[in-house]
């Protein structure tokens, strides 16, 4: 199933690569990734689209909480689109 | 106070309660190791940087503390790559420090540039590139909490070289850490307390499997308390070993791939497993599909990733264990468990009796005999440093081990080398202790240039060389599933003893049993390191084992003793 993950994260040099860095490590594809600046200063947004199963699902975010510079973590997948 | 960013590096070791640290000096950490002649900071000059971060991983092990290594940019950074990894599978607090080029430099390839953040991504619990004084007072800071804090792990600081020449205003109170997504704290719900309590009550055949989490949350004294309270008989990972005595009557041993019969037939036959602080590792569980199959699965866990990564469980409790235990222990009922108790110890039957240590003496020298003689010798109060392989299991086996942190070794990524450094670093962190080093013949050699630190720091270390002239446990897999097709394991070794000469260090060769007792007594007396090489039987094997991938339940049995079968085979 398609998942989709939006993970708001300090804005500091190297951040996106330690998620990118994550998803290679733990052997996920991403379909598609995007990041920007959000409202707030020092935080960026990044949107992940991943195909996985419920539980590859739940590792995920367990494993990107675990990155110091992650804040939050939403998987939006069931969420409906505005 | 105006201060060198070099300066600050080591005020800031100093209020971290830093004294002793591993390292060894380059071109782009110069500036660092020049102000350490104003400190009071001891540096151990090791031989080669990998063995800065075993020792440094030693020296937390043995209960000292976050450990700290320091090497320069490149090769002195990439050496530390193995035992950076060494410390994360094992979750163990270390920080390392390595110098990098000028932040002008940096990405232009200069002369020892080495990319270490990129490098050590993966396998540190988080990194950090500093490229001006100011940030370096924080994110020390930020560091000794990251890694000893939740679940304990590497954190590497690399500092560029203006960095450590700059100056700034020095001030320890206002560089806090600042860590808004870092959140080691958790504690369970309440309800899935209700759950697991209800479920532990049920429960007619339990089994607690307790892991490292154990010891590193000083939880010990409680498991032992909560295994009586509730009669429930304990399983320990290799790592999880001393975290309940050895002695105790409800401690089975160790489980998994070289873990006694009795005590993986107890987790296949369970109907509940408490996971304490240990992750459902391939070397504990063997097949997946049918690992104890008709058991619920309780699981303290301090790190969520964890939870159902390998063996999906019904209820996980995130937290410390400590703090989970403090929280379930005065809500435990006491339960008669007798029948399954004596089911277990008809499970063991004679297996004792089986064992190669009650042997007579037929001529042979078997590492289990040495290792046992050390056991008894020591009355189990060493504190024992092993390495990878057969004389790993061996120890795990045959050393009694009653106290927590009494052995260390490398379990997650099986770092042969690790021993010798490891126990250096231990005996900083237990100047006390008696420390010995449990070591094969290859891995000795891997990283035996810290003879030398043993020499120049005048430590007492005791080195005990299980030497049987090929990497056993590799030989072992190649004689029970490559035909004894023997590809580049017999190893031709240097005289050990004379090496040892060579180094200044006291030495002894054995190869008959009856030298064993004697030898380790003489050892013992000698005020400084020592070393004995062990010449045992080459082609002995680890027993039980099972294999790679196979069913829990399904292992090689140790062979009918000699005196049973009529041969000397």
């Amino acid at each position: 199933m398609v998942h989709t993950f939006v993970v708001y994260v300090e804005n500091k040099p190297g951040v996106l690569n330690r998620v990118a860095s994550l998803f290679r490590r733990r052997a996920y594809n991403i379909e598609s990734l995007t990041v920007g600046h959000t409202e707030k200063a020092g935080v960026s947004r990044m949107t992940i689209v991943v195909d996985t199963d419920e539980g590859g699902a739940f590792r995920l975010q367990a494993n990107l909480y675990k990155l110091v510079n992650v804040l939050l973590v939403e998987d939006i997948s069931a969420t409906a689109a505005v | 106070m105006i201060k060198t960013g070099a300066e600050i590096v080591w005020e800031c070791l100093l209020r971290e309660g830093v004294r002793n640290i591993f390292g060894y000096p380059g071109g782009a950490i110069l500036p660092t190791y020049d102000a350490l002649t104003k400190y009071d900071i001891h540096h151990v000059l090791v031989r080669h940087e990998q063995g800065a971060t075993h020792m440094a991983d030693g020296f937390a092990r043995a209960g000292g503390g976050v450990g700290v290594a320091i090497a320069t940019s490149g090769p002195g950074a990439t050496n530390m790559v193995t035992g950076i990894a060494t410390a994360m599978l094992d979750s163990s607090p270390i920080v390392c420090i390595t110098g990098q080029v000028g932040s002008k430099l940096i990405g232009s390839d200069a002369f020892q540039e080495t990319d270490i953040t990129g490098v050590t991504l993966p396998i540190t619990k988080h990194n950090y590139l500093v490229t001006h004084a100011e940030d370096i007072a924080r994110t020390i800071r930020e560091a000794f909490y990251i890694a000893q804090s939740g679940r304990p792990g590497p954190v590497l600081i690399d500092i560029t070289k203006d960095a450590q020449q700059g100056t700034c205003k020095f001030d320890w109170e206002s560089a806090k850490p600042q860590l808004p997504g870092y959140r080691p704290d958790l504690s369970p719900a309440p309800e899935d307390y209700e759950k697991a309590i209800a479920m532990i009550g049920s429960a007619q055949r339990p089994v607690i499997l307790s892991g490292h989490g154990v010891i590193l949350s000083g939880a010990t004294r409680l498991v032992k308390d909560f295994a009586e309270r509730a009669h429930i008989p304990i399983a320990m990972t290799l790592l999880g070993i001393g975290g309940i005595p050895a002695s105790h009557p409800l401690n089975l041993g160790m489980m998994g791939m070289h873990g006694e019969a009795w005590v993986n037939h107890a987790i296949q036959e369970a109907d509940l497993l408490l996971a304490f602080g240990m992750r459902f590792d391939d070397r504990v569980t063997g097949n997946l599909k049918t690992y104890a199959p008709t058991a619920k699965k309780i699981h303290v866990e301090i790190d969520p990733a964890e939870i159902n990564k390998n063996v999906r469980v019904d209820i996980a409790l995130l937290g410390d264990l400590g703090e989970v235990l403090q929280e379930l222990l005065p809500r435990i009922e006491t339960r008669d468990r007798s029948e399954w108790l004596s089911h277990i110890r008809e499970l063991k039957g004679d297996s004792a009796v089986r064992d190669i240590q009650n042997l007579p003496d037929s001529g042979h020298l078997y590492a289990a005999h040495v290792i046992n003689d050390l056991w008894r010798e020591t009355r189990g109060r060493a504190l024992v440093v092993t390495d990878v392989g057969q004389h790993q299991m061996w120890e795990a086996q045959y050393y009694h081990h009653d106290q927590p942190r009494s052995l260390i070794t490398s379990g997650g990524l099986g770092t042969m080398g690790f021993a010798l450094p490891a126990a250096i670093g231990a005996k900083f962190a237990r100047p006390d202790a008696e420390v010995w080093v449990v070591v094969g013949d290859g891995g000795f050699q891997m990283t035996m240039a810290e003879l030398a630190t043993i020499v120049q720091e005048k430590i007492d270390v005791k080195i005990a060389i299980i030497n049987n002239g090929f990497l056993g446990m590799v030989r072992q897999w190649q004689e029970f599933f490559y035909e004894k097709r023997y590809a580049a394991t017999p190893l031709l070794n240097p005289d050990f003893a004379k090496l040892a000469d060579a180094y200044g260090i006291r030495s002894f060769t054995v190869s008959e049993r009856k030298d064993v007792i004697s030898t380790v007594q003489e050892v013992r007396q000698h005020p400084g390191a020592a070393l004995i090489d062990f010449r045992v039987e080459q082609e002995d094997s680890v027993y039980p084992m099972v294999p790679a991938g196979a069913d829990l339940h399904a292992m090689i049995r140790r062979p009918a003793p000699i005196w049973e079968t009529g041969s000397d085979e």
